[in-house]
C-alpha cells in the first residue's frame, strides 16, 4: 500500500503544500480574471439597463444572450478571443508553477526559496516533457480515435437504440483513459525529473517515466483516478449542489466566494497530487536521488517500504527499467 | 453467394403470390358476414375519397404489393374530365426527383441512403364505376417527376357523381427517409398508395409534386386496409383493427377508419406493444425494445395533450391513437403525424432534463386536429397546420412544465421553454419569407421552419396576449369548429376569428401573416427637466419685463453635487420635472405596445401605443422619470430585441455579475483543467 502512505505524504506532510495551493489557484483566479475583464464591462452595458435579461439570474432567458449575440456580435466575438489567451497564458503559466511545485517537493526545506528556484531552474525540462510526452499521447490518442470512430460508423446500421449510448461511454471512457496515461507519464516524468532527471539526462527521463508508469501501472492509477474523483466532486458539489444561486447580492457573493473555495480546493488537490507522485517515486528512486541530490531528504521511517508488499510476479533484481537499484527498496 | 439466383426467385414469388395467398377473399366493402364496425353513426365528412386496400409485405425484399379500389365523389359545381395521382414513393426513385434535387438528399438532419432507393410503380389502373366492365386508363406524368400521375376519364364525372378506380401496385420502401421506408426489420409505410389529390373544380386537380419542404393534402373518406405481414410481425395502423386471420406463416390484418385523408402503417417483429385508456380513447404504444424505459413518457405526453385539446378545441373524436417509436436507424420515420397514428422518437441520449420526447409528441398528436380533422393544404399553406400546432404544443408544454423550461427543465441550473426556442429560431430568419406561402418556394429550410413553425406559433401567442387567454380559447375553438373537415385557407382563418372576436383583426394578422416586416421596440430617449422659475423677459404683461432672479440662483456648484444634495435631503423625489419619453418602433410590422414608466416616487402608469408612425412621445410633469419598460409582460414576442425595451435611471448590475460570475467560473475551470494537466 505505498500507493496510500504516498497521499498521505503528498497531502499532509512536509512544508510548503499550502504555499503551493495557494500560488497556484491565486494564479488561475488572476487569469480568469484578467481574462474575463473585458466581458464583464460588456455584460454591464448589455444587460444593466435591460430588466427582460433578469431571466438569466434563475438560468433562463438564453434568447436574451442570442440577442446579445444577434446585436451585439463583436463582443461575443472578442470575449471568445480572450480563451485563446487564456489557454496560452494557462500553458506557460502552470509549467512554471508545477516546476515550482514538484521542485518544493522534492526538497526538505520546501519554503519559498525553493519555489521559486525550482520553478526557474525546472520550467524549460518540465516544457520538453510535456511536449514529448503530448506527441506520443496524440500519436496513442489518434490510433484509438481509428477504431472509434469504425464503431460509430457502425451504429448508423444498428436498430438498438441503446447502442449509441453504450458506445458513448466506450468513447468518453476511453478518452479520459488516454487522457490519464498522458496525465500519468507527464506527472511521474516531473517527479523523476525533480529527484534524478538532471543525473540521468531528458530522453532517459522520459522513457523511464513512461515505462514507470506501465509497471505500476495500478498504483499509479488509482492514485490518479482518486485526485479525479475528488477534484470533480468538490467542483460539481460548489457549482451545481451547494451554489445558492445569483438572485439577490447576498446570494451571488456565497456563491462566488463558495466558488473560489471550490477552486482552492481543487488547487490543493492538485499539489497534493504532485506531491503524491514525488512521494511515491522517491520511494523507487530514493538511493539514486540521494546520491543525486544532497537537499534530497531521507525517506521518512513510514514510508519506508516493506519486503512482504512485493508482488507474487515481481522478482528481485528486475528493476524497473533498470533503474531500480536497490532490490530491498521494491 | 449462390444462393442469390434462388432467393431472387423465391422473393418475386412471394411478391406475386402474397396478395392471392394471404389477403382476404374479397374487398372490405364487400364483406357480407363480417364487417367492420361503423364508428360514427354521422360521418363528420364529406368522405368523398374512400379506399378499400388489399397489401402484402414482403419482409426480406422490403416491398409492398397492393390493390386498392378508390371510391371518389365530385363534390365541386365542375366536371372532372381527368383523376391526378399522388404517387410519393416516387421521390425516392432516383437523384433527379423533385424531392431529391431540392433536398440534396438531407432532410431534418437524416441522409437518404443511395443503396436503397424506393418507387411506386402503377402496375394496373382501370375504371370501374359500371361494375361490370373494367375500363383500363392510360397514366399520364404530367409534372416534373412521377410523384404525379394522370388519367384521362372516358366520361366526365359531373358534380355528384361518383368514379371507381381499380389500382394495381407494387411498392419498393427505401431505407427509412423523410417518414418513410424500412429500417432493417422495421417497416414504415407512410404516402405508400397511389393516393387521388384534390379535387378543386374550377381550379381543376390539386395535387402537386413532392417536394423537399412539403407535406400533403388529400380528401377525407372511409378506409379499408387489409395488411397481410409474417405472422411474428406486430403492426400499429391508422384506424382500428376489427379482424385477424392467420394463414400459417402470415397473418391479414384488417383496419378500419372513417373521415381520415390518409392511412398509414408500421410493422416490426419486436415492436413492445402497451396500451392505456384516456376518457375511452385507447393509447396503443409500439416501442422499441431498447426505448421501453420511455413508454411512461409517451402515454403521459398523450395524455396531456388530449386533456388540453379536449379542453381548448375539442374532445378527441377517434377511438385510438398509436404512438410508433422509431429503431436508431430510421429516425427519419420520426416526428411525424397521420390520421390517428403519429410516429415519435425517444433516446437514451436525452435525460430527464431535455424534453424532446414529450414535446414531440405532444406535437404529432396536435396534428390530429390541424392536419387531421382542419386538413388544409399543405403544400400551400402549411402554417394552418404546423404553425397553429406549433403554438399549442408551447402551450400544452408551458402548462405542464412552465414556462421557461418547457423544453429543458434545469439541465445543470439551466432552463430553456418553448417561447425562447420559438424566438431564437425566428430571430435565425425572421424576414425572408412570409408565412402565407407555398412551402416548396421559401428561401431555404431554415426560413420555412423558422417562418411556418416559430413566427406563426409567435403570432398566435401575440394574438392570444391581446385578446387574452379565454377569447383565445374561444375564438380559436370557434375557428376549428367552422373549419373541421373543410380544408379552409388562411382567409376563413381570418374571417373566423374576426368574427368569432367580434373584432376585425385583418389590419393586425394581414400583415403578420402576409408580409416580412419585423418590429423592434426601443426607448429611443428618456429626458427630465426641473421644474425651475424661468428667467429672461416675460412677455405676457404687454411690456418685456425680466424675471425675478431668486429662482435661479438658489445654489453655488455643480448639476451633479446639486443633485447629491438634494437627495441627501430627500428633496429630488418630491421636484417637479418635465419629463419626456420617447419609445421608437423599428421595421415595418405596426403592433400595439404598451409602455410602463415608473416614477421616483415610486408611482408607475401603463401608457398604451397602437403603433402607428415610427416612434410616439409621452411628456410627464411631476416626479422624475426612473424608468420606462416598453411591453413589460412580454406581450409581444415577435419583438427582434427585448435588451433595448428599456430606460432606466441607475442600472442594476446582478445580471451582469451573474453572467461574469458564471463566465469566470468557466474560465477558471479551463485554467483549472490546464494546471492540472501540465
Amino acid at each position: 500500500m505505498e500507493w496510500a502512505r504516498a497521499i498521505g505524504t503528498g497531502l499532509f506532510r512536509g512544508r510548503g503544500k499550502t504555499l503551493g495551493a495557494l500560488l497556484v489557484w491565486f494564479s488561475g483566479f488572476i487569469l480568469a480574471t484578467i481574462a474575463i475583464n473585458p466581458m464583464r464591462r460588456g455584460f454591464h452595458v448589455l444587460f444593466d439597463k435591460a430588466p427582460a435579461s433578469k431571466a438569466l439570474l434563475g438560468g433562463g432567458g438564453l434568447d436574451m444572450l442570442i440577442n446579445s449575440a444577434m446585436k451585439q456580435p463583436a463582443f461575443w466575438a472578442a470575449a471568445n478571443a480572450m480563451l485563446l489567451y487564456l489557454v496560452l497564458l494557462s500553458v506557460v503559466l502552470g509549467l512554471f508553477l508545477m516546476a515550482g511545485v514538484y521542485a518544493q517537493a522534492s526538497e526538505k526545506s520546501g519554503g519559498w526559496r525553493s519555489f521559486w528556484r525550482g520553478a526557474a531552474a525546472n520550467v524549460l525540462p518540465f516544457s520538453a516533457l510535456f511536449l514529448f510526452n503530448l506527441v506520443l499521447w496524440v500519436i496513442v490518442g489518434v490510433g484509438v480515435g481509428v477504431f472509434l470512430a469504425a464503431a460509430w460508423h457502425g451504429v448508423h446500421g444498428s436498430m438498438d437504440p441503446a447502442k449509441p449510448w453504450h458506445l458513448f461511454w466506450i468513447t468518453l471512457g476511453t478518452g479520459l483513459f488516454v487522457l490519464n496515461l498522458f496525465r500519468n507519464s507527464v506527472g511521474y516524468g516531473q517527479a523523476r525529473w525533480v529527484l534524478i532527471g538532471r543525473e540521468e539526462g531528458m530522453g532517459l527521463c522520459f522513457v523511464r517515466s513512461v515505462v514507470f508508469t506501465f509497471r505500476r501501472f495500478v498504483p499509479v492509477n488509482v492514485v490518479t483516478w482518486l485526485f479525479n474523483a475528488a477534484r470533480a466532486i468538490v467542483m460539481v458539489l460548489a457549482v451545481f449542489i451547494l451554489s445558492p444561486g445569483y438572485e439577490s447580492t447576498g446570494r451571488w457573493f456565497a456563491t462566488a466566494v463558495l466558488l473560489q473555495a471550490g477552486f482552492l480546493v481543487v488547487a490543493y488537490l492538485r499539489v497534493g497530487e504532485a506531491r503524491t507522485q514525488v512521494a511515491y517515486s522517491r520511494h523507487f528512486l530514493a538511493p539514486r536521488a540521494e546520491t543525486a541530490r544532497t537537499d534530497v531528504p531521507v525517506v521518512p521511517k513510514d514510508e519506508t517500504p516493506v519486503l512482504q508488499e512485493i508482488g507474487p510476479g515481481e522478482v528481485p533484481g528486475q528493476s524497473d527499467a533498470g533503474e531500480d537499484l536497490s532490490p530491498a527498496m521494491r | 453467394m449462390k444462393a442469390g439466383p434462388f432467393l431472387v426467385f423465391l422473393t418475386l414469388l412471394t411478391i406475386v403470390a402474397a396478395p392471392v395467398a394471404a389477403a382476404p377473399a374479397s374487398p372490405p366493402g364487400a364483406h357480407s358476414a363480417l364487417k367492420p364496425p361503423v364508428i360514427f353513426q354521422t360521418p363528420m365528412s364529406p368522405r368523398n375519397a374512400s379506399y378499400a386496400i388489399n397489401v402484402a409485405l414482403d419482409a426480406k425484399a422490403h416491398t409492398l404489393t397492393g390493390k386498392e379500389r378508390v371510391v371518389w365523389r365530385n363534390i365541386t359545381d365542375t366536371p372532372a374530365t381527368d383523376a391526378w395521382f399522388h404517387l410519393y414513393l416516387n421521390a425516392f426513385a432516383n437523384d433527379h426527383t423533385v424531392f431529391m434535387t431540392e433536398s440534396g438528399g438531407q432532410l431534418r438532419g437524416d441522409s437518404f441512403d443511395r443503396n436503397h432507393w424506393g418507387y411506386c410503380e402503377v402496375t394496373g389502373i382501370s375504371l370501374a364505376d359500371t361494375g361490370a366492365e373494367k375500363i383500363p386508363l392510360v397514366q399520364v406524368f404530367p409534372k416534373q417527376d412521377h410523384t404525379v400521375m394522370r388519367v384521362e376519364l372516358p366520361a366526365p364525372v359531373p358534380p355528384g357523381g361518383e368514379a371507381v378506380f381499380e389500382v394495381s401496385f407494387k411498392d419498393q420502401l427505401p431505407h427509412v427517409f423523410a417518414r418513410s421506408g424500412f429500417a432493417g426489420t422495421f417497416n414504415m409505410a407512410g404516402q405508400w398508395f397511389p393516393k387521388l389529390g384534390v379535387f378543386q373544380g374550377d381550379k381543376g386537380w390539386n395535387c402537386h409534386e413532392y417536394h423537399a419542404n412539403t407535406e400533403f393534402f388529400s380528401d377525407f373518406g372511409v378506409y379499408d386496409v387489409s395488411i397481410t405481414v409474417p405472422s411474428d410481425y406486430v403492426v400499429g395502423a391508422t384506424g382500428i383493427l376489427w379482424r385477424e386471420v392467420q394463414n400459417g406463416k402470415e397473418k391479414t390484418l384488417s383496419f378500419h377508419a372513417e373521415d381520415v385523408h390518409d392511412f398509414a402503417w408500421a410493422a416490426q417483429p419486436d415492436f413492445v406493444d402497451r396500451t392505456e385508456t384516456w376518457e375511452g380513447v385507447k393509447i396503443r404504444v409500439l416501442m422499441q425494445p431498447g426505448n421501453r424505459g420511455s413508454i411512461p413518457i409517451y402515454f403521459a405526453s398523450v395524455k396531456e395533450a388530449l386533456a388540453d385539446f379536449a379542453k381548448w378545441i375539442w374532445k378527441y373524436p377517434y377511438p385510438e391513437i398509436t404512438i410508433i417509436d422509431p429503431p436508431l436507424n430510421g429516425v427519419g420515420a420520426g416526428g411525424m403525424e397521420y390520421p390517428t397514428l403519429i410516429t415519435a422518437g425517444a433516446s437514451p441520449f436525452l435525460g430527464r432534463s431535455i424534453l424532446i420526447p414529450q414535446i414531440t409528441v405532444v406535437h404529432e398528436f396536435g396534428h390530429q386536429y390541424w392536419y387531421g380533422m382542419e386538413a388544409n393544404n399543405e403544400f400551400e399553406r402549411a402554417w394552418l397546420d404546423e404553425g397553429i400546432n406549433s403554438y399549442y404544443e408551447a402551450r400544452i408544454m408551458d402548462k405542464w412544465y412552465g414556462p421557461g423550461r418547457s423544453f429543458v427543465d434545469d439541465l445543470w441550473g439551466w432552463n430553456f421553454g418553448e417561447q425562447d426556442q420559438a424566438r431564437i429560431a425566428y430571430l435565425s430568419a425572421s424576414d425572408m419569407d412570409p408565412i402565407v406561402k407555398d412551402a416548396w418556394k421559401y428561401y431555404s429550410n431554415r426560413s420555412y421552419g423558422a417562418v411556418t413553425y416559430f413566427k406563426t406559433a409567435l403570432v398566435l401567442k401575440t394574438l392570444e396576449n391581446m385578446l387574452g387567454q379565454k377569447e383565445m380559447d374561444r375564438v380559436m375553438r370557434a375557428f376549428f369548429m367552422q373549419v373541421k373537415f373543410t380544408h379552409p385557407d388562411t382567409r376563413d382563418f381570418i374571417r373566423i376569428v374576426s368574427e368569432a372576436a367580434g373584432k376585425d383583426l385583418s389590419p393586425v394578422l394581414k400583415p403578420m401573416l402576409y408580409g416580412t416586416g419585423t418590429v423592434d421596440f426601443r426607448v429611443a430617449r428618456v429626458r427630465n427637466v426641473p421644474d425651475e422659475k424661468p428667467a429672461g423677459y416675460d412677455l405676457s404683461e404687454g411690456m418685456p419685463k425680466l424675471y425675478a432672479k431668486d429662482g435661479v440662483k438658489a445654489e453655488k456648484g455643480t448639476a451633479k453635487t446639486k443633485a447629491k444634495a438634494k437627495a441627501k435631503t430627500g428633496k429630488a423625489d418630491k421636484e417637479t420635472y418635465h419629463s419626456t419619453v420617447v419609445v421608437e418602433r423599428r421595421g415595418s410590422l405596426v403592433l400595439p405596445v404598451d409602455v410602463e414608466v415608473t416614477f421616483a416616487d415610486g408611482s408607475s402608469r401603463t401608457e398604451h401605443w397602437d403603433g402607428e408612425g415610427r416612434y410616439t412621445t409621452w411628456r410627464f410633469t411631476g416626479p422624475k422619470v426612473d424608468r420606462v419598460v416598453a411591453d413589460p409582460k412580454d406581450k409581444v414576442p415577435l419583438d427582434l430585441n427585448r435588451l433595448n425595451n428599456a430606460w432606466v435611471s441607475e442600472g442594476n448590475g446582478a445580471v451582469a455579475r451573474c453572467m461574469t460570475t458564471r463566465n469566470r467560473t468557466l474560465y477558471q475551470t479551463i485554467t483549472a483543467i490546464l494546471f492540472n494537466v501540465l
